[in-house]
């Protein structure tokens, strides 16, 4: 199967999700999970959802506190995160010197 | 206070992400609401300000790609390779704008004001870089070498009539001339510029056959017999040297010719008629050449040696008038006032109106003072009103000089524009040529990881590479296109009622924004100051932007090994 390229920041993001598969994630919390800013991180949730490999609700907090937004990997989702993963680690694992892999 | 700063910059976080979350298209709002939600779980008031420049940054994004692409909402799920990109619809449309920024910039060249304002605008760079040296002619050498091969006798003229060196301007006068006689003209033309030159005292007894009523010839010939005795101009006292000139019966016999002569005749008609010839037959359209050194066509020199042999009849008529002569005086005095005529009324330039009005004032008012004596008021009130008509009022011309200072100062900054713009046009050309091979590199398949990374940059900066070689070349066209028109009027129709102002500009054009012409001084220490605030802020945010790009590549370079559950 051939690999589609994918950004270093969505593998972080995927890498994070595929952590705690089950567990619903805030964006805040995986901007600081991940170090990404709000500017990076959100176009990939929204491409993630929008290719339904990520679902999303709204939950509601405490009273007069808007309501946030949670995230968490679909099946498909978190299928193809493994792969994509995998493969990246194995890419990795090329292009690295065997004398520095200790 | 800190909690109120604090309020503050929250407050500041929330309006900036509630006012992008407005210009969002529909199908994104959910995310900007997403973000408004996070945002008061952010740590920290400049994190809650940076989470919202974020988050506002990729609203406007989508709301530039709605606009640019209205059906981006209808495309359907890309294929498999494109499911991580990053957006491609945005850098597809930010790619399509830069490119029509670059078509719209390339279309300027179709315009010949663009084509002429461009090579005006890097005139100073070629001098400042010694492209060109300072004082070589390569478009004019170019044209008397080629109308040399062609034995054109008008392109000869042409060249011979502008030239600096005044031999090379001699030579291809006279070969001008042998080709075709009726040229003869352009001898006083080319011994206006050169007055110096050894071959005017052979041209002098031709030109006096061809043309003998014509004042200039005479004026001509009596500047070359006043630098025969420059030699001696060097040893002597200049009143002594002045006097000396006057007892030269040779000199005294060329300028009463010339104060005889009921014409004058300084053949700006004939080289107008010339130019236009030459500039349709030979595609010769550097205004420069064409434009610049007309000022230097007047016998600057004809006025002092006028003036000196006006003097002498003014003089001389005072004489007359004191042993009782009036009849006599008068002749002189009418002398003058003829000749000033013939000057004002039959010249071309400014000066040469000056130099006439001047001669007849000063006639003018001898007549005046002699019609007194004799006891005839209504002439001598003639007189008066012709001197005061012809002598420029004490408020006139700080008020002419005024408006001269005013228009130079609108060339000069003209001028400073056009430069500005050309430059900043090579400038983003550069940008665009660098960031696109980024793009163009980074697209292909199998292409580094850096550019990769650098792709988004790079589109950006393509984009906006792109907009300023637009807005640089339309500023060079808006601000050219009326001198070239008035270059146009001037060179086709021989109107020439504007060309002060255009050679003010050219001038103008020849030296670095804000410095003084030929020299280093400078004199727009603030426009200095300004610009050089404005590139350190622009070498800021570019080390900036590369701080924060090659710092998250370091900061990503571990996570290609990431760990599988």
């Amino acid at each position: 199967m051939k690999i589609p390229r994918i950004s270093s920041e969505t593998l972080l993001v995927l890498e994070r999700f595929v952590e705690r598969p089950t567990d619903w994630r805030y964006g805040y919390e995986l901007s600081r999970v991940t170090g990404l800013k709000s500017g990076t991180l959100y176009p990939i949730l929204m491409r993630l959802e929008k290719h339904s490999l990520l679902e999303a609700r709204w939950v509601a907090t405490e009273e007069g506190v808007p309501p946030r937004h949670t995230y968490r990997l679909t099946p498909n989702g978190l299928e193809l995160a493994r792969t994509q993963l995998t493969a990246a680690r194995q890419r990795s694992m090329v292009q690295q010197p065997a004398f520095c892999s200790g | 206070m800190r909690m109120m700063l604090e309020t503050h910059l929250r407050q500041v976080a929330a309006v900036l992400l509630e006012s992008a979350i407005r210009i969002a298209p529909p199908d994104t709002r959910d995310w900007g609401q997403a973000m408004r939600g996070e945002l008061i779980h952010v740590e920290g008031p400049w994190a809650a300000v940076m989470w919202a420049l974020g988050g506002a940054s990729v609203l406007a994004k989508r709301a530039l790609a709605s606009l640019l692409i209205p059906g981006r909402r209808r495309q359907g799920i890309p294929s498999d390779a494109g499911l991580f990109a990053k957006d491609v619809s945005i850098r597809k449309a930010v790619l399509v704008a830069g490119a029509g920024c670059i078509l719209a910039a390339l279309l300027f060249f179709a315009a010949p004001p663009f084509r002429q304002g461009i090579q005006v605008s890097l005139a100073v760079w070629h001098e400042v870089f010694r492209v060109t040296a300072s004082d070589g002619q390569p478009g004019l050498a170019a044209l008397s070498t080629q109308a040399e091969k062609q034995h054109d006798p008008e392109g000869l003229a042409f060249a011979a009539a502008r030239l600096w060196d005044g031999r090379q301007s001699a030579r291809l006068a006279e070969e001008a001339v042998w080709l075709d006689p009726t040229l003869i003209w352009i001898y006083p033309v080319v011994a206006v510029r050169h007055p110096d030159l050894p071959e005017i005292s052979q041209w002098a007894p031709k030109l006096e056959r061809w043309d003998p009523q014509n004042a200039l010839i005479h004026l001509i010939k009596a500047q070359s017999i006043e630098i025969d005795h420059m030699g001696e101009a060097s040893k002597l006292p200049p009143k002594e040297f002045r006097k000396r000139m006057e007892e030269d019966p040779a000199w005294q016999s060329a300028m009463a010719a010339a104060f005889a002569s009921p014409k004058f005749d300084d053949y700006l008609d004939r080289l107008k008629e010339l130019d236009q010839w030459v500039v349709s037959r030979y595609r010769f359209n550097d205004p420069y050449e064409l434009l610049s050194g007309e000022e230097a066509d007047l016998p600057t020199y004809a006025f002092s040696a006028s003036q000196q042999f006006a003097e002498s009849l003014l003089q001389s008529g005072q004489n007359f008038e004191a042993r009782g002569d009036r009849k006599g005086a008068a002749e002189k005095y009418w002398a003058v006032a003829r000749f000033g005529l013939v000057i004002d009324s039959q010249g071309h330039t400014d000066f040469e109106h000056h130099m006439g009005s001047s001669l007849q004032a000063g006639a003018y008012k001898q007549l005046q003072a002699l019609s007194q004596k004799e006891g005839s008021p209504d002439e001598a009130a003639l007189f008066g009103y012709l001197t005061g008509r012809l002598t420029p009022a004490v408020g006139e011309d700080s008020r002419l000089g005024g408006q001269w200072v005013f228009g130079r100062y609108v060339s000069r900054r003209n001028a400073a524009v056009l430069q500005i713009s050309g430059l900043m046009m090579l400038i983003f050309s550069v940008l665009v040529v660098v960031a696109g091979s980024v793009v163009i590199v980074g697209s292909r398949r199998g292409a580094g990881l850096a550019a990769q990374r650098a792709k988004p940059v790079a589109t950006v900066v393509t984009l906006a590479g792109a907009v300023g070689l637009l807005l640089s070349s339309a500023t060079i066209y808006l601000t050219y296109r009326p001198y070239w028109y008035i270059f146009q009027h001037a060179i086709l129709n021989g109107d020439r009622s504007q060309t002060r102002d255009f050679r003010d500009f050219l001038m103008a054009t020849h030296a670095l924004p804000g410095v003084a012409p030929h020299s280093y001084l400078l004199v727009n220490f603030q426009f200095y100051f300004w610009a050089g605030m404005t590139l350190l802020g622009v070498v800021g945010l570019v080390l900036i932007l590369l701080r924060h790009f090659l710092g998250r590549a370091r900061a990503l370079a571990p996570r290609h090994s990431p760990r599988v559950p």
